[in-house]
């Protein structure tokens, strides 16, 4: 399973004084399993992207393949599409409306056609894959915190059991523990149901830490996607379009520039702290 | 007495069913004393649910204390003749800039404040022109704010309230919603306004990498204050910070990590500069 982008092209207001370029020609290739981390400043395009992954939005130009498929093609079925690609906005606790928890994320399912048994079933995985306690099932979702509610909400999209999983930006306004939990849970899931997870971020902290492949954009266009050292390692071409590297990238770098030997490439505080172990333990037993 | 005082604020939340009978109470904010001086910059901390937007509600009057008593720029938030002077003490910026904005044009957003004060027109000009100047926007004061990046936006927003020339800021998140770009605009924005303008800024935040120029740091857990004290202090207390479900800047948890695995590195690092000339020491 895989998602393709061919040449993809999208203009806001065709036409318009407002007329917008807002995706520039691009190609890529999102591999079944993969991790990946969506940055870039705000509109630079990502939010536009995201939304043709789950036929939100069409192409101007270019096409999108999803497994093989053209998703443009008259035959194909968008609803499955949309059934499959499970897309959680930014802020989706304002998006929750039911009176329970329970009815809230079996909202999802029972639109899919499913037997009561199975909308159930996958609802109850669901919040118990985000980690919300059997004992708030029956409660009233607005009763929750935030880090709950949004949980909830994200635990809707997971009951329709999508092969990939597009979050925008699922951390805004938690507290950090409440961020640690919610992308632990990502991560879990993404290793022990092997979904395709594209996340959406303005932390490059979260990003180093968690991800596979990191795809920068700007102005519309992707302008790096690999892996997050090599991506950290343009911090300087990354800090002129708005972005930045995690704070260990620019430690590294600093000693560096200090004439101590470390390797720049560590992105979380635990590559880091080794190498910088590392280079100490070299540095006494020479000394 | 500073300019914003608390004695024992207490506030709760009580749900009622329909008939009106108390069904549960929620003690959101429990025995509050906290003094601010003028003038200080001062962070809040707290896990969601620690009280810290209660306690924000509080200092522009939108909620009154159930208990105790706070006063802002002197005036006792419980008496409801001072409202109007609380509100243009205390201004307060919140997290959406979308949900403060309703001029069509930046600078007639950012009058929006003065006038319904009653400013003079021409006062007004005066006022909205320095506000701009302030935030650094005023080259977009006849723009559409809708144009406008998330950061910019929330400048708009800060000069509007530096309109209304009050004394003091309440910035409850504001952001939350930014990119990191739009995050160093807004921060170096209130420090700025809170070093040359003298305002007493009061952020509450849960970028723990914006608090570190403050003068103090307040760290709320279940209503209550658990920690306070300058950055520096507070950050070198890395474990009892994550038991609050909160967190420490990345550089400030490697240097403790380091320290931990036996390096000579000073406790309270801030900044990649100061963990960078103390590696090279060693």
């Amino acid at each position: 399973m895989s998602i393709t982008l061919d040449h993809v092209n999208y203009s806001y207001s065709v036409g318009s004084a407002y007329e917008k370029h807002a995706l520039k020609d691009v190609n890529l290739t999102i591999k079944d399993g993969e991790f990946i981390g969506l940055i870039g400043h705000t509109g630079s395009g990502k939010s536009t992207l995201i939304q043709h992954l789950n036929g939100l939005m069409k192409a101007t130009s270019g096409t999108i393949y999803y497994n093989g498929k053209d998703i443009y093609d008259n035959d194909f079925n968008m609803r499955e599409l949309r059934n499959k690609v499970g897309l959680v906005f930014q802020y989706p606790e304002h998006q929750l409306f039911e009176t329970t928890v329970i009815k809230d994320v079996s909202f999802g399912p029972k639109n899919q056609g499913l037997s009561q048994l199975e909308v159930d079933l996958h609802s109850y995985e669901a919040l118990k894959q985000v980690g919300i306690e059997e004992d708030l099932i029956d409660c009233s979702p607005f009763e929750l915190s935030g880090g709950q509610k949004r949980r909830v909400a994200i635990a809707g999209v997971l009951a329709m059991r999508p092969e990939v999983l597009i979050l925008d930006e699922p951390t805004a306004g938690l507290d950090p523990a409440g961020r640690d939990e919610i992308l632990d849970q990502i991560s879990k899931l993404h290793k022990e149901r092997n979904i395709t997870v594209i996340l959406v971020s303005h932390s490059m902290e979260d990003v180093a830490k968690y991800v596979d492949r990191i795809i920068v954009m700007n102005k519309g266009e992707v302008v790096y996607s690999d892996v997050p050292k090599k991506v950290f390692a343009n911090y300087k071409v990354l800090e002129t379009i708005g972005l930045a590297a995690p704070q260990v990238t620019y430690v590294m770098n600093g000693l560096r520039e200090q004439g101590i030997m470390v390797d720049t490439n560590a992105t979380t505080i635990h590559e880091a702290k080794e190498e910088i172990l590392k280079w100490a333990r070299r540095e006494i037993i020479e000394g | 007495m500073g300019i914003i005082k608390a004695k024992q604020l207490v506030h709760e939340y009580i749900r009622r069913d329909e008939e009106g009978n108390t069904i549960g109470i929620n003690r959101a904010l429990d025995d509050i004393d906290i003094d601010i001086k003028k003038g200080d910059f001062v962070a809040i901390l707290g896990h969601n649910g620690s009280g810290k937007s209660t306690l924000a509600k509080h200092l522009n009057a939108i909620l009154m204390p159930t208990e105790g008593t706070l006063w802002v720029n002197g005036y006792d938030t419980k008496e409801e003749d001072n409202i109007w002077n609380i509100r243009q003490s205390a201004g307060m910026v919140f997290q959406n800039p979308d949900n403060q904005i309703i001029g069509t044009i930046v600078e007639e957003d950012v009058g929006f404040g003065p006038e319904n004060l009653g400013v003079e027109t021409k006062e007004i000009w005066k006022r909205v022109e320095e506000s701009l100047q302030a935030v650094g926007m005023l080259e977009y004061r006849s723009h559409s704010p809708n144009k406008l990046s998330g950061g910019q936006k929330q400048r708009v927003a800060i000069a509007g309230i530096m309109a209304m020339r009050p004394e003091c800021i309440v910035l409850d998140e504001p952001t939350a919603m930014l990119d990191p770009n739009g995050r160093k605009e807004v921060i170096r924005t209130i420090s700025q306004l809170n070093r040359e303008e003298k305002v007493t800024v009061l952020l509450i935040t849960h970028y723990m990498e914006e608090v570190i120029g403050a003068d103090k740091v307040i760290v709320m857990d279940e209503g209550k204050i658990v920690m306070q004290g300058a950055p520096r202090e507070v950050f070198t207390r890395v474990e009892e910070l994550k038991e609050y479900r909160l967190d420490v800047p990345q550089v400030t948890e490697l240097a403790y990590e380091l320290r931990k695995n036996g390096l000579a590195i000073p406790e309270g690092i801030l900044t990649v500069d100061e963990l960078v000339s103390e590696i090279a020491r060693l």
